[in-house]
């Protein structure tokens, strides 16, 4: 039987999807409006795809969606549960949590905390003893104050997670596991407030999270399609439905990582710098052995410091959709944009905004198929400067990005040809497909395996290779090719002062999905 | 600068990154601490050595152990109690004043902490002018005033006293103690009288790290570069502006060893460090050296990259700033000079771009 994948992307302003075969080639791709409720346009999606294809609807291993519900829910404060925290810090840390949060997130979030006994020092001792009872007495008060959901967070728990397992499991009893507890070991790395920060937003997304796919779930198995859905997750692989419940922090950058990895693939390379040219912003990427790179400093979301995996990418607030202003000379592209409204909003399209897109087809680089096109009040001059004018920002948004030699340039986005062959020194590929970039990414995201631990690395060589193996067992029993399992990622970082070499180490491996 | 406030903590960290050549540890890590302390309590009144009266104690404050245990065990506020309430029962009836002890990287900040909750004045000025990598190099040691009794604590509220009988044996001491305590404590030693200070005191660093931020980020806000502003407004230069194509890192007696190459599409130099950047080689020749302040900077940010944190890829420029001058005297050089981290050259003073 012929067999087909599905990739989706729901983004701010489209839902996009694209059917592939076992080529990988691209069988069908269209673009629905996002809806308030997410599924909605999923389904849309899912109709018009199927029907301009004819494939049977059991012909379709899997599906697999990128969305930024996780991130909407956060900036908005929408629907999120509220959270008690449990920080094991015998050294009492007077610096509360969600210090310089956005207040309504805050509000939102925090039902309260409290401090206990325990923590681990990095030579693997307590600071100071764990005490059971101390665990007791905090949940009742947080209990009282609302908490729906559970953080505990202990010192060096990445090195050592014994305290957070036996605070879990005393709140279990207590509350019959009617309580979610999210323990920050699985999480995040070293960097308490960060890691903190974190979890924190995951336990708030967890309930939320949960009735959103298993609505989705529902209403897909609805529409006749049984087949497993899987969940693009911030690194660049696939998980599936329970583990994107579980761990929604993990969801909260698979917009620009779909794209990254699409263009990639699109373009027929492994790797490269991606440019992705949407309607705000311009994200600026760089994708090595088919994944992104991934950032090496502290993430942030609604500036929120976050310590948990996020590709490295340079945004800037120069979309298709960006308004253009000029003031006393001064040409401003943005950070305001007209958004899905543009086809309202743009002179082009008979509105009074000026706007990225008006200037592009003014200048000649975009070609719109529209009969019933207007011309924006401006003289070719103008458009051509303000076009310059942005490549210039997107050049330097492109220089900012860690550069390797020798790498192609992979413009994608309904924006791409706000940029030019000649704009850039390297070798620029515009591959087909590139409005649909992000859901083609989402179809082929890979199965990975990750393993998080702290060794010796006295036998540095041994050590690293036989977590390298673990990592490839991991991702093919996550649904990984046998044959196209690589390592993605290494990242080691010594623990200062320590007898015997100690580090923390993390390596990603990852492979094609099996069908 | 008058006083520092929970809004100046963002410049004073810029900058002081920027002094820490490398080392000291991010500012990032403890900011957010610090910030919540001047909030909560006090915000904080600068005092200049020429207002200092003689009997006044300067008590010059610190972080030791690793800047990423910092990150995780986070810095609680008490500590700084214990040591200030020892202080003030050895000096009673004295003016406690509070510097920091290290100007470079997050130890610009940590000394805020004490001065904010105890209403005292911070004095503008440290005994490094820049981040060292052990206790002994310090403008007290060079000004031979006998070392003080140092005080070391953690946050669970342990706290030793010592009165060491010479620099390297509190250097040996401090790092051990500092170990037992889980590699991070906090420190008060060399505390000394105003007289002595107006003699020991390399002055006028705090407001050094504040100008330099203020460079950084005046810069970024009105679209210049960041990286010939620094240089051009604090006399110094940069050596070359390039790729990190290489980094080795690891860890030799409780310190950061390694080096970093940086090219672009003519010149290749290569960074040593230990702690702090070292030396700056090209080929066999030496362009810079210890003491002077030696930093690769983020090309479009102008933010301080430092020891632990540089990575393959990044693009930087190379920036030279003078040492304090102390250090760039005989006396100066046989401290913190190369061959005291075993590389046997002279000081060489940076010159302009390679």
């Amino acid at each position: 039987m012929i067999q087909y994948r599905v990739g989706i992307d729901v983004g701010g302003t489209n839902t996009d999807i694209v059917i592939i075969n076992k080529n990988n080639d691209i069988i069908a791709a269209h673009k629905t409006p996002t809806t308030y409720n997410v599924t909605d346009g999923i389904i849309t999606a899912l109709r018009k795809a199927i029907d301009t294809s004819g494939i049977n609807h059991n012909t379709i291993v899997d599906i697999t969606i990128g969305t930024t519900y996780t991130t909407n829910a956060i900036l908005q404060a929408r629907n999120l549960s509220r959270v008690g925290l449990i920080r094991i810090a015998g050294n009492k840390p007077e610096l509360p949590p969600c210090y310089q949060w956005p207040e309504n997130i805050k509000s939102s979030v925090l039902a309260g905390y409290e401090t206990v006994d325990g923590g681990i020092q990095c030579d693997n001792t307590s600071i100071t003893p764990f005490d059971g009872q101390q665990i007791e007495n905090a949940i009742y008060v947080l209990q009282q104050q609302g908490a729906e959901a559970v953080v505990v967070n202990s010192v060096f728990s990445p090195l050592n997670n014994s305290h957070e397992k036996c605070a879990r499991d005393i709140i279990y009893d207590i509350t019959h596991g009617t309580t979610p507890v999210v323990m920050t070991h699985n999480i995040g790395g070293i960097g308490f407030i960060e890691r903190e920060n974190a979890a924190l937003l995951n336990a708030a997304l967890q309930k939320t999270v949960y009735r959103q796919f298993h609505n989705m779930m529902h209403r897909i198995q609805q529409f006749g399609i049984t087949a497993p859905i899987f969940i693009t997750n911030n690194n660049g692989s696939v998980m599936s439905i329970e583990d994107a419940i579980t761990f929604p922090i993990s969801t909260i950058s698979t917009g620009p990582t779909n794209s990254c990895i699409g263009a990639a693939y699109l373009a027929g390379v492994q790797d490269a710098y991606v440019i992705d040219i949407g309607g705000t912003s311009t994200d600026v990427s760089i994708i090595r052995n088919g994944f992104p790179r991934k950032s090496s400093c502290v993430a942030q979301l609604a500036g929120i410091p976050l310590q948990c995996s996020m590709p490295d990418i340079v945004s800037i607030a120069c979309g298709g959709g960006s308004y253009v202003s000029t003031e006393s000379n001064k040409i401003t592209i943005g950070p305001d944009s007209a958004g899905y409204n543009i086809t309202q909003e743009a002179y082009i399209f008979g509105g009074n905004r000026l706007t990225m897109t008006d200037i592009a087809v003014q200048s000649g680089a975009m070609k719109i198929n529209n009969t019933k096109l207007y011309k924006a009040p401006i003289s070719d001059k103008y458009a051509h400067n303000v076009l310059s004018y942005a490549t210039s920002q997107i050049e330097e948004a492109f220089d900012r990005v860690p550069e390797y030699s020798d790498l192609p340039v992979v413009v994608v986005g309904g924006g791409a040809h706000i940029i030019s062959q000649s704009a850039l020194s390297q070798e620029v590929i515009f591959p087909s497909y590139a409005q649909f970039a992000n859901a083609y990414g989402a179809a082929r995201a890979e199965a990975s395996g990750t393993i998080n631990t702290v060794v010796s690395l006295h036998e540095r060589e041994n050590t690293i290779s036989s977590l390298k193996e673990e990592a490839k067992q991991k991702a093919v029993h996550n649904g990984a090719c046998i044959d196209t399992v690589r390592i993605i990622d290494v990242t080691i970082m010594p623990y200062y002062y320590l007898p015997d070499n100690m580090a923390y180490v993390s390596i990603m491996a990852a492979g094609g999905r099996r069908y | 600068m008058k006083y520092v406030t929970k809004d100046s903590l963002d410049t004073i960290a810029t900058g002081a990154a920027i002094l820490g050549s490398g080392g000291g540890g991010s500012p990032t890590y403890v900011q957010s601490v610090v910030a919540y302390q001047l909030e909560t309590n006090n915000a904080v009144n600068v005092a200049t050595i020429d207002t200092i009266h003689d009997d006044d104690i300067i008590v010059p404050i610190a972080c030791v152990g690793a800047p990423l245990i910092g990150s995780e065990r986070i810095i609680s506020g008490h500590e700084c109690d214990r040591i200030i309430d020892r202080v003030v029962a050895d000096y009673p009836g004295r003016r406690i004043i509070i510097m920091p002890a290290e100007i470079g990287g997050a130890n610009a900040l940590i000394p805020l902490i004490a001065a904010s909750r105890h209403r005292l004045y911070i004095l503008d000025g440290d005994l490094l002018g820049r981040a060292f990598p052990q206790v002994h190099m310090s403008a007290a040691h060079l000004a031979q005033i006998p070392p003080s009794c140092v005080y070391i604590t953690d946050s669970v509220g342990n706290i030793v006293t010592l009165q060491p009988i010479s620099r390297s044996h509190m250097e040996h001491i401090v790092r051990n103690i500092t170990m037992a305590m889980g590699s991070l404590a906090l420190i008060s030693c060399e505390i000394m009288t105003g007289e002595q200070a107006r003699k020991t005191v390399i002055s006028g660093s705090l407001s050094r790290a504040y100008h330099i931020g203020k460079t950084i980020i005046s810069a970024r806000k009105n679209g210049y570069q960041p990286v010939e502003k620094i240089v051009h407004d604090h006399a110094g230069s940069i050596l070359v502006e390039g790729v990190i194509t290489d980094v080795q890192q690891s860890i030799a007696n409780g310190f950061l060893e390694g080096f970093a190459r940086i090219d672009n599409d003519n010149i290749q130099v290569e960074i040593v460090f230990c702690n702090e950047n070292i030396i700056v080689r090209r080929n066999n020749d030496i362009v810079a050296t210890t003491p002077d302040i030696i930093i690769p900077v983020d090309c479009y940010t102008g933010e301080a990259v430092t020891t632990e944190s540089i990575r393959y890829g990044m693009r930087v420029a190379v920036i030279c700033l003078s040492a304090p001058v102390v250090w760039t005297t005989e006396k100066g050089l046989s401290l913190v000079g190369p061959r005291c981290f075993g590389y046997d050259y002279d000081y060489t003073p940076y010159k302009g771009t390679l």
